[in-house]
């Protein structure tokens, strides 16, 4: 045999041997440390933001089908807000600083332990740009909007055993106004616990004060200059503590209703003249809302406030003019919850498991509808157009017998034809994880997603029983709406997912694996001073 | 596998032919051997800090003890994710089957110089220094139930770099055989540069190019066996 042969052949089972042909099994078995995105997304402007904890970063998801990264020069994005304009994201983002400046020092490895500082900031995206950052206070971390969204106002919103990080001291009872339009943000301190900013506007509509509830006080600070304009003690005796648990101001913003945790006490603060008047209430108010009742003071509208109770089944309504109660709402259950149109209020209860009713309250007669919905109402929404009412039906065990036991047991949705004067209760195959509305082709539409159901439910509302049903790529975690009109969708799908709907076509287009980047982030300090990076 | 695959190779290329008393100065082995991965991140697609791989050697004998090799070696690890790397305020996502199928594929490609130490007819101790192309493909895929679903991906880099090792190598004579039997075993250490993987459908910020998976290399010790004929 010459050599060439058998150099051929030699190769040939050289290669044999090394392309290994054979398909190949799993050789482990894992289990995810971090996730790679998270499917709590926000909206604005034609995309998306995703969060991508593994990767440290940040990914704008278009509706054409773009994707890519967002420059938070390093800084990991931990919580996000949409501004109210719907166009802008801010964004709560954290990086590490080593105090030792060593030029050597380059990734978070090198630097000593007790020299890692971690820094924060709030950063200001417009589309795919950084448009400014905030320097904010680390304990700050939840955002009000003023209604002409110019000003946000950064606070405390505290939950229990949640972990406040103390770089040397902290006010506690620190907010910070921020303009989102320009200039310098300043710290206020406001008392302790500021929990709820509201803001009043002046005659021309503009936004000129912010209402601040802390503590046993409420403040007044003028947005023009930031001062501190009147406080407005809740108590007389220091040693007593009290908790605003909800507050509204009312529709001409001169006075502020405050509910006060365990009280039946209602505190209005006139923020014209600087005086409280008490309210005493026959219970501790659950839910306070604007409305106004059209035509009813010798034909002029009266604006008023309702007050809902937990454990009385009537609903006060306040006039907004005199402060005095004028006849209320009888009814037979107890409400929590209010949804209030130019004309109508829509009033359910979603804290207790017995009550069932939904009013319908027309506002201009007094006239009270009442449904009987078949389980507990979990959330509730008026569709556009405000004629049908689409609610999720959360289980309820051992209750009824047979059939009833069966719907019982069930996630179910309840269509509250409005106009028709008409309740279904519909069972679900599982449990829901949205539910968005939407008018088409004059029908209005309820669109459900469930939990491991890879398929969009479409409930023509005049007919609830007649349903359709679009195919998804993935199963869905979650559905929300965007600032022109469409729905967007997140699948679970661990390399990224999301759907947009266009509602006036019915059209979903999806847009999938953008959380492989940064899959391999490095542990490099992003912003070290001398770095050679 | 390559055991068999060398015995069928044998068989197919002994033709009757006369012994040589010189030694052949041409080697080929079927080899596999364990690299250092030395990067926290191929913990994603394997908990090992090793790579395994298999493939072929070529070695041709220069002058005197000098001799020239060139390698090809590939493996394949997966690792499957059962929970879903979605983070979601839902309640746990219910899955039944896997969240996430993370493959990668590596081939490495080596050239360089084998310079004999010491050498009886049959057994020897070596050096070699050699360069490398190192290729490694990811395959990502987060439906394995479908073929068709929309996030398989699949990305590729290459990066060069280096091995440098001592052997020690045996070839028993062994009569009325047209191919000497031959193995050895090797151990040294393997450098690549950075090996950077890109994502094609998205763009990293204020660019148009692709946006990146991130770098792996691979750096550590290695160790090498082979089992072969001199020809």
């Amino acid at each position: 045999m010459s050599s060439t042969p058998r150099i051929l052949a030699a190769l040939t089972l050289g290669v044999l041997a090394a392309c290994n042909p054979w398909q190949r099994e799993v050789d482990f078995y894992q289990d995810g440390e971090g996730s790679l995105w998270d499917a709590n997304v926000v909206a604005a402007g034609d995309a998306v933001y995703v969060r991508m904890p593994r990767a440290n970063a940040l990914m704008r998801v278009q509706t054409d089908g773009n994707m890519s990264t967002i420059d938070l020069q390093g800084a990991t994005p931990e919580r996000m807000v949409a501004t109210p304009d719907g166009e802008g994201v801010l964004v709560f983002a954290s990086w590490q600083l080593c105090e030792d400046l060593d030029p050597k020092i380059e990734f978070v490895d090198d630097c000593p332990e007790d020299e890692l500082v971690t820094l924060r900031e709030l950063a200001l995206i417009r589309g795919a740009q950084r448009a400014a950052t905030y320097d904010v206070p680390p304990h700050l971390n939840a955002l009000a909007f003023s209604s002409d969204g110019k000003m946000a106002v950064a606070y405390l919103d505290y939950t229990s055993n949640m972990d406040i990080e103390v770089d040397g001291l902290i006010d506690l009872g620190e907010i910070m106004f921020i303009p989102l339009e320009g200039g310098e943000p300043r710290s206020v301190s406001v008392g302790f616990s500021p929990e709820k900013v509201l803001f009043s506007t002046n005659a021309e509509g503009e936004d000129d004060k912010a209402v601040i509830f802390s503590r046993s006080e409420v403040l007044v600070v003028e947005l023009a200059t930031l001062e501190t304009l009147v406080t407005y003690p809740l108590v007389l005796d220091p040693d007593q503590v009290v908790d605003p648990q909800d507050a509204v101001l009312t529709d001409n913003g001169n006075v502020a209703l405050v509910a006060i945790d365990n009280s039946s006490d209602l505190y209005e603060l006139d923020l014209e003249k600087y005086s409280i008047d008490l309210e005493e209430l026959d219970a501790e108010p659950i839910a306070m809302a604007n409305a106004m009742l059209p035509g009813i003071n010798d034909g002029a509208d009266a604006q008023v406030t309702l007050i809902a109770y937990a454990d009385l089944p009537r609903v006060d309504v306040l006039d907004e003019d005199t402060l005095e109660l004028r006849e209320p709402f009888e009814l037979e259950e107890p409400v929590t919850n209010m949804l209030i149109t130019p004309t109508s209020s829509v009033m359910y209860n979603r804290q207790n498991d017995n009550a069932k009713d939904v009013y319908d309250i027309d506002l201009n007669t007094y006239e009270i509808t009442e449904y009987r919905v078949a389980n507990p109402l979990d959330s509730l929404q008026l569709a556009p157009g405000e004629e049908y009412a689409v609610g999720i039906l959360r289980p309820e065990y051992d209750s009824g017998t047979d059939l009833d036991r069966y719907q019982d047991e069930h996630w179910g949705l309840a269509v509250i034809d409005l106009v028709g004067k008409q309740e279904t209760s519909l069972v679900l195959e599982h449990e829901p994880v949205g539910v968005a509305l939407l008018n088409r082709d004059e029908e209005t539409y309820a669109l459900v997603l469930m939990q491991g159901h890879e398929h969009l439910l479409q409930v023509q509302l005049s007919e609830p029983t007649f349903f359709t049903e679009v195919e998804l790529e993935a199963p869905p975690i979650q559905i929300g709406d965007m600032v022109d009109g469409r729905f967007y969708i997140t699948h679970d799908a661990s390399l990224g997912m999301v759907s947009f709907l266009d509602p006036s076509t019915g059209n979903i287009t999806t847009t999938g694996g953008f959380a492989s980047a940064g899959l391999f982030p490095t542990n490099a300090l992003p912003r070290q001073p001398q770095s050679a990076q | 596998m390559s055991l068999s695959l060398l015995a069928i190779g044998a068989l197919a290329l002994s033709t009757p032919a006369q012994a040589e008393d010189d030694r052949p100065t041409r080697e080929l082995h079927l080899v596999t051997g364990s690299y250092g991965t030395g990067d926290r991140h191929f913990d994603f697609y394997s908990p090992n800090a090793a790579i395994g791989a298999s493939g072929a050697r070529l070695t041709l004998g220069l002058k005197g003890p000098w001799s020239v090799v060139a390698g090809y070696t590939r493996r394949t690890v997966v690792s499957e994710y059962f929970d879903s790397l979605v983070e979601s305020s839902n309640e746990a996502l219910d899955r039944d089957d896997a969240a996430l199928i993370a493959g990668f594929t590596g081939q490495q490609v080596t050239f360089g110089p084998k310079v004999q130490l010491d050498h009886t007819p049959s057994f020897g101790t070596y050096l070699t220094a050699q360069g490398l192309a190192f290729m490694g493909t990811s395959r990502l895929d987060d439906d394995p139930t479908s073929d068709e679903n929309r996030n398989q991906l699949k990305s590729f880099g290459w990066a060069p770099g280096f091995v440098t090792a001592v052997g020690v190598a045996y070839h028993p004579k062994v009569d009325r055989i047209p191919f000497q039997p031959s193995t050895f075993l090797e151990m040294g250490y393997n450098w690549t540069a950075q090996l950077e993987l890109t994502d094609e459908n998205v763009t990293q910020h204020g660019t148009n190019e692709p946006a990146s998976l991130g770098e792996l290399s691979f750096r550590g010790f290695y160790v090498q066996a082979g089992l072969g004929f001199q020809f």
